[in-house]
């Protein structure tokens, strides 16, 4: 049986044990660095297990080694967005911690979800540093991108959001890149039914949601989506199902881009990514992914220039 | 066929107060896809963000009903459930009689929205001290006391029966228990009425253990805030209230503890106070008055005590608005 450990038990990584501990996908442990709080939360997850028929145990840990010996590891450790902060600046809280994470995983045999935002910088980083294989490392980025925008477009067509796939790939940012060609419900593309101009209204939604909810300072960040899209790809890799999603890896070749990572649709297996898809991107959407890479690439090397060395 | 199934079938919940109970009810709610829910809160923008959050999940989790976040009590109307979460934590230093006055005051202004815009609603009681807060609603709303319940039962019986199953290493939903009494210090667990795959506890646990989780199970609450320092249970306290939400939503008759309006049953006279229920479409649709041994009819007594004082002091500050 394998075992999820989480890295992180602020809202986004207590809900990743709470939607594991809901679906039954595994035995579950989560480590935070403040005293006592991730055995507060799985404390209170499990006792409505009797309610809600849980099958697996769920324990809170203040040692991180708990969480080195399992199967599949989520980080979801470091501080969330805030609206005054900059995904850059963001980067910079976070990556100490990523970066001390890393020289502890680099041995870990299994597989890295990593939930932390800046997604693609930090998977970036965190796979060269960790030297763990790419397909090892993955980010949630535009897997919750993806699942925005089916969301929305099975609002908009009145359907069950089950039947609706829709595809974002690129930089889980405000400059991520819908495919709407890939966009479809119940096999038919959506731009038969969705005129083009609605359309893009509906992708310019996709790309405010999580601005739009981190707006509200009392809601504080998005953290359901996020901590769903994470719970997605570790079912997929804890039950070795195959299951396509758009996840954040390091690039090996893909368009010509290496060693920056971005999101792909990756086909997801015990491995981790299986393989990742190529598919046919026109110029623009080329040069879209050409200019994310970029902007990536620029992050994490200057963090490479003064991060060395300490 | 010129009919809309949605408008004749669709069922509501309303979720009064999108903190973390609040906003995890709702959650719970969408997730038995039986109704659509509608999540209320006084603070700007933050129960629809919350709302628009939980939506965007939908193609993962299934969800098929709609998820509402608004600042306006008028978008309660029409609810068949309303479930009242909202009110403020007790803060460090803060008097208790300040913090109820406050939550009094809450529910009070709940209770008056929910009587004009959800007069047929069933009301259910989260936000604590809850034996009191379920009175406070009662009497703003008028409505008939079987649909006005608190949640206490299902919460204090849910962490009795995981403390139990995780002693034994068994299946947490093999556990059966009965929790009844005030919810806090006074509640009453009973052992007599508590199994695991209706094994009696008692044949399976010796009588210290049993003492030990009874007491780990009262103050449940005070350990999760042991290990959190700055915040509180949700979790489970959400699970519970939506659980009997879907009870009335499906008049499913589900047989559970929950802090009732008493009119002579169990001997007692106005308060409210946790006993098994049968809970329907009507809400309070039986009391079961089990029979209780000598001790444990002394326990449920000093808990009706504790409530009776707790009543005394909400009639001291009633200014009723």
């Amino acid at each position: 049986m394998k075992q999820v450990g989480i890295v992180g038990a602020g809202d986004i990584g207590a809900n990743v044990a709470f939607f594991l501990a809901e679906r039954n996908v595994a035995p579950v442990v989560v480590y935070d660095e403040t005293e006592g709080l991730s055995t507060g939360k799985a404390l209170d997850i499990m006792e409505l297990a009797p309610l809600s028929g849980y099958r697996y145990p769920l324990q809170g840990s203040d040692s991180l080694e708990d969480v080195l010996g399992t199967d599949v590891i989520v980080i979801a450790a470091g501080a969330p967005r805030t609206s005054d902060l900059s995904r850059r600046e963001l980067l910079e809280q976070n990556l100490p911690e990523v970066e001390q994470l890393a020289s502890s995983l680099r041995d870990f045999q299994g597989v890295v979800v990593v939930a932390t935002e800046p997604v693609d910088p930090l998977v970036t980083i965190l796979a060269r540093m960790a030297q763990l294989p790419p397909n090892r490392v993955i980010g949630v980025g535009c897997a919750v991108d993806s699942l925005r925008l089916r969301s929305l477009l099975a609002t908009e067509l009145d359907t069950a959001s089950e039947d609706v796939n829709a595809l974002v790939i690129g930089r889980h940012d405000a400059d991520l890149i819908p495919l709407p060609q890939y966009c479809r419900a119940g096999g038919v593309p959506v731009s038969s039914f969705i005129p083009e101009s609605r359309l893009k209204e509906i992708v310019d939604e996709t790309r405010q949601a999580g601005t739009d909810i981190l707006r509200d300072e009392a809601a504080g960040s998005a953290f359901y989506a996020p901590a769903t899209a994470a719970v997605d790809i570790v079912e997929a890799i804890v039950r070795d199902t195959g299951r396509v999603l758009p996840v954040t890896t390091a690039l090996q070749g893909q368009y010509g881009l290496h060693g920056v990572a971005l999101s792909l649709p990756a086909v997801l297996g015990a491995e981790g990514v299986r393989r990742l898809f190529e598919l046919q991107l026109d110029r623009d959407e080329r040069r879209r992914l050409d200019h994310a890479a970029e902007t990536v690439r620029r992050m994490t090397v200057e963090r490479k220039g003064r991060g060395h060395g300490h | 066929m010129g009919i809309d199934r949605r408008e004749n079938m669709a069922k509501k919940v309303a979720v009064i107060g999108a903190g973390n109970v609040g906003a995890t009810c709702a959650y719970f709610v969408a997730k038995s896809n039986i109704a659509d829910v509608t999540l209320v809160d006084v603070v700007e923008g933050m129960p629809q963000a919350k709302a628009d959050d939980f939506s965007h999940t939908a193609p993962s989790t299934g969800f098929a009903r709609t998820v509402a976040g608004t600042n306006d009590y008028a978008e309660i109307a029409g609810a068949d459930v309303v479930v009242h979460t909202a009110g403020i934590p007790r803060k460090p230093g803060m008097d208790r009689m300040d913090l109820l006055k406050t939550n009094v005051g809450i529910a009070q202004t709940a209770g008056k929205n929910i009587a004009h815009y959800a007069p047929n609603a069933v009301v259910i009681a989260v936000a604590n001290p809850l034996d009191i807060i379920s009175m406070v609603l009662l009497r703003e709303t008028q409505f008939p006391s079987r649909r006005v319940v608190g949640m206490a039962g299902i919460l204090d019986s849910t962490r009795f029966q995981y403390f139990i199953a995780e002693k034994l290493g068994v299946l947490p939903a093999d556990v059966q228990a009965m929790v009844l009494g005030g919810h806090g210090d006074s509640m009453v667990p009973l052992p007599s009425y508590t199994s695991v795959a209706g094994v009696p506890v008692k044949e399976l646990l010796d009588k210290a253990t049993i003492e030990q989780l009874i007491e780990r199970t009262r103050k449940g609450g005070g350990e999760i805030v042991s290990y959190l320092k700055t915040g509180s249970a949700f979790y489970a306290p959400a699970a519970s209230a939506a659980r009997m939400a879907e009870a009335v939503v499906t008049g499913r008759k589900r047989y559970c503890p929950a802090s009732a309006y008493l009119d002579g049953e169990f001997g007692y006279q106005g308060i409210y106070l946790g006993v098994p229920i049968v809970l329907g479409s009507g809400g309070v649709e039986r009391i079961i008055e089990l029979p209780l041994s000598q001790q444990e009819k002394a326990d449920l007594d000093t808990s009706a005590e504790h409530v009776r004082d707790g009543v005394k002091t909400l009639d001291s500050i009633d200014t009723s608005g």
